[in-house]
């Protein structure tokens, strides 16, 4: 048997999870981008070299309900099936849903790097009080406070791309968080590619770091319209 | 790979350590360290891991395991009482004292060490890595939880003191016993939830003169699967 038998030769995973708006009004450019741009980022992962980790990818998708269209999964092993739009807004579950996997060591194990949640939307939570409705106050948001202080998830990158001038700019900047993370608040449809390049390439340089546990998003170099913003 | 061994009685210590694959290529030092002091009444063992973003954390690492023989010889002496709480503000005191008129936090480190004096072991810890104390029907394990997504390790620092260590004691008696310190070059790649199962297999499996052998075969496993500093220390009595 020996001591070797303890060693962990299964290479440290780094979990991306996305949080997909699949709300009504994702309907037509913006879901069929939005699934071309996640399977670049699918491929990508399945084709970087000389790192010394894996990398593992969740979908939750969020609209009259959230659910989990990808359950946390290497990306080796990947096998992508196209969101659709319908609905409504239910952001909060789809954070209940994300906190509730990320506290359980059983799917992100204790061995991994610091996962990355990211969200993309068009819009405003539709499953929030009236009360916060009113006030714009995110942070008393019960689903947003979770993952604020769980003990795991509060150390999570948190990344957000608002697309359209529905998309709430002070929801997505409650969900950042971090005044050095720039929030992406794109025109169109046509950012969401840019977006999930960005993160992507993020993702892969923490990969590559000495210690991919340091969150230190990459600069944004890419070339987003004049309507878009950077907050 | 570097491994320095004493034996004392029957007391066996070994701890080996190795720069990283980024450092190596880099031609930077090793910012792990270990240390161990072995008397015929006790021992320390230290090993500690230098933060990388901070400009001397080889000083860091190797001043940690420094004031930890240090502390060891003050139990020897009697100038020290043997209780985590004393040690642990001992330790933070000697920092502070070494590094007056410095920046502490240019010397940020972790730390594990533990001390074994009159039949009881205190296993301090600050930081990542892990620390283990196994006797027969009994195990102590430094806090694994609050390693999780570390991406700014708790450390020696300038915000350190006494609390900010975690403390845990085992009386030894006569009885056999082993102690397993790591940094988290190593300690990313012990299987989760068989940390357990690695220290007992030290304890009832593993026989003194067999330590060096199969800790070396364990480190060589792990060496290619990351490329941090990596360094274990190891003490086991056999009765």
């Amino acid at each position: 048997m020996g001591l070797s038998s303890f060693v962990a030769k299964e290479p440290r995973a780094l979990p991306v999870f996305i949080l997909a708006d699949v709300s009504g009004s994702m309907q037509g450019e913006k879901i069929n981008e939005l699934n071309l741009a996640l399977r670049e980022m699918v491929s990508t992962f399945q084709n970087v070299d000389e790192i010394r980790g894996k990398f593992q990818l969740c979908i939750i998708t969020f609209g009259s309900s959230a659910q989990v269209h990808l359950p946390l999964t290497d990306a080796e092993k990947i096998n992508l099936t196209e969101l659709s739009a319908y609905g409504r807004t239910a952001m909060g579950a789809a954070f209940d849903i994300v906190h509730d996997m990320i506290e359980d060591p059983t799917i992100v194990s204790h061995r991994s790097y610091t996962p990355t949640i990211v969200l993309v939307s068009d819009g405003m939570p539709t499953d929030i009080t009236q009360e916060i409705y009113n006030s714009r106050k995110y942070d008393d948001w019960e689903p947003l406070k979770k993952l604020q202080t769980g003990d795991r998830t509060k150390k999570c990158q948190r990344l957000a791309l608002g697309i359209g001038t529905d998309a709430d700019e002070k929801m997505l900047k409650s969900f950042v968080a971090d005044p050095e993370i720039p929030v992406i608040k794109a025109k169109d449809a046509r950012a969401i590619s840019k977006f999930f390049k960005w993160v992507t390439m993020s993702t892969v340089a923490r990969m590559s770091s000495v210690n991919p546990d340091i969150v230190q998003p990459a600069s944004i170099i890419f070339d987003f319209d004049d309507e878009d913003i950077v907050i | 790979m570097i491994i320095n061994e004493a034996h004392k009685s029957n007391l066996h210590a070994i701890a080996i350590t190795e720069a990283g694959a980024k450092h190596t290529a880099e031609d930077s030092p090793n910012q792990d360290c270990s240390a161990f002091l072995v008397e015929d009444n006790g021992f320390v063992l230290s090993v500690a891991d230098g933060v990388g973003s901070c400009a001397k954390a080889h000083e860091g690492s190797t001043l940690a395991c420094h004031i930890c023989n240090r502390a060891f010889k003050a139990l020897c002496d009697g100038s020290l009482p043997m209780n985590g709480d004393d040690i642990a503000q001992w330790l933070v005191q000697d920092w502070r004292k070494e590094l007056s008129g410095k920046n502490e936090d240019d010397y940020c480190t972790t730390l594990k060490a533990t001390f074994l004096w009159n039949n009881r072991i205190i296993l301090i810890s600050l930081g990542d890595g892990i620390g283990m104390v196994a006797v027969p029907g009994q195990i102590i394990m430094t806090p694994k939880n609050e390693n999780d997504f570390l991406n700014e390790t708790v450390c020696f620092s300038s915000q350190t003191n006494k609390d900010s260590f975690s403390i845990n004691e085992i009386n030894v008696g006569n009885s056999s016993f082993v102690v397993f310190l790591t940094t988290d070059g190593i300690a990313n790649h012990i299987i989760d939830g068989q940390e357990e199962g690695f220290i007992r297999y030290l304890l009832d499996e593993t026989a003194s003169e067999n330590l060096r052998v199969e800790l070396s075969d364990f480190f060589l496993n792990v060496r290619a699967l990351n490329a941090d500093d990596k360094t274990l220390g190891v003490v086991k009595r056999d009765c």
